[in-house]
């Protein structure tokens, strides 16, 4: 039989997992654990969202577990989310777990985690990543029945994210910064299509302008650049708009850090248009 | 049977990027034992990285090792597998990254390009070859694919080649150059003990040399000169004095014991160094 895998993805920096993955290999000890990303900026559910919708399509079938959690201890619901795909998804109510659900082929099932013989003996207010989520998703990869780990939920009372969506204007695509990465590549909301539908064919080479609008405190940012479909189309230290690795609109510097070199953040307004 | 075996080496930092892949190589390997040689390669440093993963090979089993440095990703650079001596599969772009590596694996048996789709993810993007192509193949290969399933042969000789600083003696001194800057900011320098012997004579414990740093026909600064000696290991010199060693890969390296040496003197990867005797 394959190792049961677990993927486990949080705000703790490089050194708190490690606790977590204890407890989940004291009940799962042939577990296969996936580190995802512990790097997420602290207490942006944003972020960690945009992660997981990253990488869980293409993780084995298994056991995900994440924990971006500011709320923890307060009334927030901690749930387990069985997907399409046949994955559970495990973590707080808050926005965290729903759109990677939806990439997995949408929700099936949601259920509060409160079944307290599979949680740690003493559960403490402010981390419940060692005492709740992780001994619950290593007894799941152990095979025990989703059901048991608490009263079904009504997919609709989830708490979720905000999701911006790109406008079309005239001549110009209205959007926002969705995600950093970690070359300093930032990712728009909207597609090629939404692109196009503002401002006509994308060859490459097209020059366009991006607009970052003044925001906290920084001053708007205009970057002219062009058109492309890999980093190297465009000379080293120059930049590229394309669609990356999932299909979004990013802008990226070839071998360079683009987010740095503009002074750029997630949810920074952007117009990009024609020149 | 053994788990098959699976090392990774990228520039990818330490969040997401990494670990997709990983989750990647085991959707398709699932008992497959995967060892990060380490994804902290300075970001499109293709030399660093080809010189971590020489380090790294001659202490991993025999298997399969990807390795992802890849500026060039989407451009018409060719993704390779290359069939070593020693009968290890190096996955990755054909950008020099893995030519040093498969060196030290005995050298290269036989190159094949990534052509065969069948082995890749069904919808590869034009900036993420790690996870689309590179991963999935190397994955199928620790599986038991036949290496010859990847796609067409090429001849070795046409694979972008990696150059190396290396060692030359002159004038009773070695001229040598820095290959690699470590975490701990200790420089690698080309060559081994042997060469030097050949330029300065016998390498006691405690002999005295000079390093001179910077100098080069294409440094127009002045030399740096350190003072230091040849040594065992770090701790046979006070805190924060310069030495001279054999490192851990056999080669020659410059430190200060507990300190950083590359940030004191400012140094970089290929600037030219020339040792001799005090």
């Amino acid at each position: 039989m394959a190792r049961p895998v677990i993927t486990f993805l949080s705000d703790f920096g490089p050194a708190a997992p490690s606790v977590c993955r204890g407890v989940m290999f004291s009940i799962a000890p042939d577990a296969n654990i996936i580190d995802v990303n512990h790097q997420v900026p602290r207490y942006s559910i944003r972020d960690g969202a945009a992660s997981l919708v990253f990488a869980l399509p293409y993780m084995p079938v298994g056991v995900h577990v994440a924990v971006v959690d500011p709320g923890v201890g307060t009334n927030r619901l901690a749930i387990g989310i069985r997907v399409a795909r046949g994955d559970l998804l495990i973590g707080p109510d808050n926005g965290l777990l729903v759109p990677a659900a939806e990439r997995l082929g949408g929700i099936r099932e949601v259920r509060a985690l409160e079944n307290r013989d599979l949680m740690l003996p003493v559960i403490s207010s402010s981390f419940h990543g060692r005492d709740i989520f992780a001994p619950i998703a290593a007894h799941l990869a152990m095979g025990v029945p989703f059901e048991r780990v608490g009263p079904i939920v009504h997919a609709e009372a989830l708490v979720r994210l905000p999701s911006p969506a790109p406008t079309v204007a005239d001549g110009r695509l209205e959007t926002r910064i969705v995600h950093v990465m970690t070359y300093g590549n930032v990712t728009f909301a909207g597609r090629t299509a939404d692109l196009e539908a503002a401002i006509g064919a994308l060859r490459p080479g097209r020059p366009l302008r991006v607009t970052f609008a003044a925001a906290d405190g920084r001053p708007s940012v205009i970057e002219d650049t062009t058109w492309g479909l890999t980093f190297g189309s465009v000379p080293i230290g120059a930049s590229v708009v394309m669609a990356d690795a999932e299909g979004n609109l990013s802008l990226a510097d070839n071998q360079g850090d683009a987010a740095r070199r503009l002074g750029l953040a997630i949810d920074r307004p952007a117009t990009i248009a024609a020149r | 049977m053994s788990r098959p075996f699976l090392s990774f080496l990228t520039d990818f930092g330490p969040d997401g990027p990494a670990p997709i892949c990983r989750g990647v190589m085991l959707t398709i390997a699932p008992d497959a034992q995967i060892v990060d040689i380490g994804h902290h390669v300075r970001k499109y440093a293709i030399r660093d990285g080809a010189f971590l993963l020489w380090s790294a090979m001659p202490y991993l089993p025999v298997g399969v090792h990807v390795a992802v440095v890849d500026p060039g990703v989407g451009t018409d650079r060719r993704p390779i597998a290359v069939l070593t001596q020693r009968g290890d599969v190096l996955v990755g772009p054909d950008n020099g990254l893995l030519r040093p590596a498969a060196e030290r694996l005995g050298g290269i048996r036989e190159a094949r390009v990534l052509e065969n789709r069948a082995l890749w993810l069904p919808v590869t993007t034009s900036t993420f070859h790690g996870r689309d192509i590179f991963s999935p193949v190397a994955a199928h290969l620790a599986m038991g694919t036949p290496f010859e399933h990847v796609g067409s042969s090429i001849d070795p000789a046409e694979l972008v080649p990696m150059t190396m600083p290396t060692a030359t003696v002159r004038d009773g001194g070695l001229d040598t150059a820095v290959a690699f800057i470590d975490d701990f900011g200790n420089a690698r320098l080309a060559g081994w003990p042997d060469d030097l012997v050949a330029a300065v004579g016998p390498l006691e414990p405690g002999r005295a040399l000079i390093v001179e740093v910077g100098h080069g026909t294409s440094n127009e600064a002045p030399p740096k000169e350190v003072r230091t000696t040849w040594q065992r290991t770090f701790g046979m010199v006070a805190i924060g004095e310069p030495l001279l060693y054999q490192d851990s890969s056999g080669t020659i390296s410059l430190s200060d014991n507990q300190g950083d040496i590359a940030t004191r003197l400012g140094l970089a990867v290929d600037q030219p160094a020339r040792i001799r005797p005090a």
